[in-house]
């Protein structure tokens, strides 16, 4: 099944889903660092996706692609669209595209968390 | 009936807020449009929105400030406004806006539209929370559309935020 945890830039995301799912640093890939199909394909939690589809932009790619490779992993992305929407076109594109694939990964979740000062509130579901 | 239905970027604001209209209002539904079709990612956010609605059976009218002024003519059972974010903008920015505080003349159109329609829907934004430093003219647009949703909000009989696609009902949970 897969889990998103959605928030706010340092609300305690990672450490609740760690924390909530058993996890070690080991089973965790780094949107921002991560260098490999490989790395994400073992790992059972992918941290900071928002960075990730970044990444990917950069480099001309479609973050939505992302979808089937999320599949019964752990998800954690910022909320990065609740700003003044942004002058420059690449920020703009950042935001949407990444608002989407949450949509997207939302509606095939098993759960949804919206974390706030490091608390849950579930939005969609629930955890065993 | 007056439902808000706010939400960050790209968050499925406007899917929910089509829906409140097809369930509360079972016939003449109009769309009124506040995005002004500047440049091509205006209409292609305008066209992507049109392809939403298609097949809906929603009346379009494209409105970009002074609301108050708007004469429909005739009543209908849902309407849905969107988005607020842009009629401010085109309110506070636009040549023509009317610059000074828009909040009331925007709420006396609101009214106006509620008292046209059995269930009015408007779609707003959150853009609140990415704490960068703005200019002034833009910290006045933050803090102006942050007073319209307070009262929009106030005056609502529901609210919801959607968040990621998920309605997450802030106000009247039961209308959800």
């Amino acid at each position: 099944m897969t889990v998103l945890y959605i928030g706010g830039a340092a609300q305690g995301k990672r450490a609740l889903a760690m924390a909530t799912h058993s996890l070690i640093e080991s089973q965790v890939a780094q949107g921002g660092a991560l260098q490999s199909a490989d790395e994400l394909r073992t790992a059972k939690m992918l941290d900071q996706l928002h960075l990730l589809t970044r990444r990917m932009l950069e480099r001309g790619e479609q973050p939505s692609q992302l979808l089937p490779w999320l599949q019964d992993k752990v998800v954690v992305c910022d909320e990065i669209g609740c700003g003044i929407v942004p002058l420059d076109p690449f920020e703009r594109q950042w935001r949407e595209e990444t608002g989407r694939l949450c949509c997207e990964i939302a509606k095939v979740a098993g759960t949804v968390i919206r974390v706030h000062c490091g608390l849950p509130q579930f939005i969609k579901g629930t955890l065993p | 009936m007056l439902i808000v239905i706010t939400g960050g970027s790209a968050s499925g604001k406007s899917a929910h807020a089509e829906d409140m209209i097809c369930r509360y209002a079972p016939a003449s539904r109009l769309y009124l449009a506040t995005m002004e079709p500047f440049g091509a990612e205006a209409r292609a956010r305008i066209a992507r929105h049109h392809a939403l609605r298609q097949g809906k059976g929603f009346e379009t009218v494209e409105w970009y400030r002074d609301l108050p002024a708007l004469n429909l003519g005739k009543r209908y059972h849902g309407i849905l406004l969107e988005c607020m974010s842009n009629l401010l903008a085109n309110e506070m920015f636009a040549p023509q806006g009317c610059r000074e505080d828009a909040v009331p003349g925007i709420l006396q159109g609101v009214k106006k539209l509620e008292a046209a329609c059995s269930c009015l829907v408007v779609v707003t934004n959150e853009i609140f929370s990415d704490g960068l430093p703005y200019p002034v003219e833009t910290v006045a647009y933050i803090d102006t559309l942050g007073r319209l949703n307070t009262a929009l909000a106030q005056m609502a009989d529901a609210v919801a935020e959607s968040v990621c696609g998920i309605l997450v009902p802030v106000k009247g949970a039961e209308y959800f």
